[in-house]
């Protein structure tokens, strides 16, 4: 398994998936430093993974089967962004989400 | 999200958490296990003009650290269909508007069974679904 701790910023997600298909595995993803003692996320906008929506080839159907989120505002949000389409039939397997 | 067709086998919900699940514009989803361990709303429903509102939740288990969570809160009227069960841990006491519906419910399929201190909640339980 591996753990990445992402510094960006809030506007920009962690993993932004445009595509169709992709298969996430066995990834724990931190939104920063991991506070000490645990403290709620900032509720500033940040996002995990983004499933964007789109008018043409249609997006989404990730297969994730073990994924972890820590310290984002959201971890998972498909679709609205750019567009209300698509970003659909996901399948999460084993998801842990904490202080999201 | 928009949540049309996505699926979870197993998600664990900890620490600080306000919105489980935050559905905009209907779809459908479907969550074999959900261990919700913060106080937090299981399902916000904004508009539920579009899609098929179809929402279930096979096992839900509202742990001890989930002490006056929400299930379903419903922010405009319309058609849904909520399929609920699992169990709740002994403290893990639901808050007073725990369920809360709007609209018409002969267009309305709410089934919850959640099993608590060795009745059926809501069914038997003092905390009832609101209106």
């Amino acid at each position: 398994m591996s753990r990445l701790v992402y510094i960006g910023p809030a506007d920009k997600p962690a993993i932004t998936n445009r595509g169709m298909g992709l298969r996430l595995d066995g990834l724990t993803i931190q939104r920063g430093a991991y506070p000490s003692p645990p403290a709620p996320a900032e509720r500033d906008g940040s996002i995990g993974l983004l499933i964007e929506g789109y008018n043409g080839i249609p997006t989404g159907k990730i297969c994730a089967p073990q994924m972890s989120f820590l310290q984002f505002d959201t971890a998972i949000y498909a679709s609205a962004k750019p567009t209300e389409n698509h970003a659909d039939q996901n399948q999460f397997g084993y998801i842990w989400a904490q202080h999201c | 999200m928009q949540s049309v067709g996505n699926q979870f086998q197993f998600l664990a919900v900890g620490g600080q958490c306000d919105t489980v699940f935050d559905i905009r514009r209907g779809g459908d989803l479907v969550v074999d296990t959900l261990i919700l361990n913060t106080r937090a709303l299981v399902l916000k429903l904004r508009n539920v003009e579009h899609n098929t509102n179809s929402y279930e939740i096979r096992t839900l288990k509202a742990d001890n650290n989930s002490v006056g969570w929400r299930l379903l809160e419903m922010q405009r009227p319309g058609s849904v269909r909520v399929h609920v069960g699992g169990h709740i841990s002994r403290r893990a006491t639901p808050a007073p508007d725990a369920i809360k519906l709007l609209g018409e419910p002969a267009h309305q399929d709410i089934d919850v069974d959640l099993w608590w201190l060795g009745k059926h909640w809501p069914a038997e339980q003092p905390v009832p679904l609101t209106r």
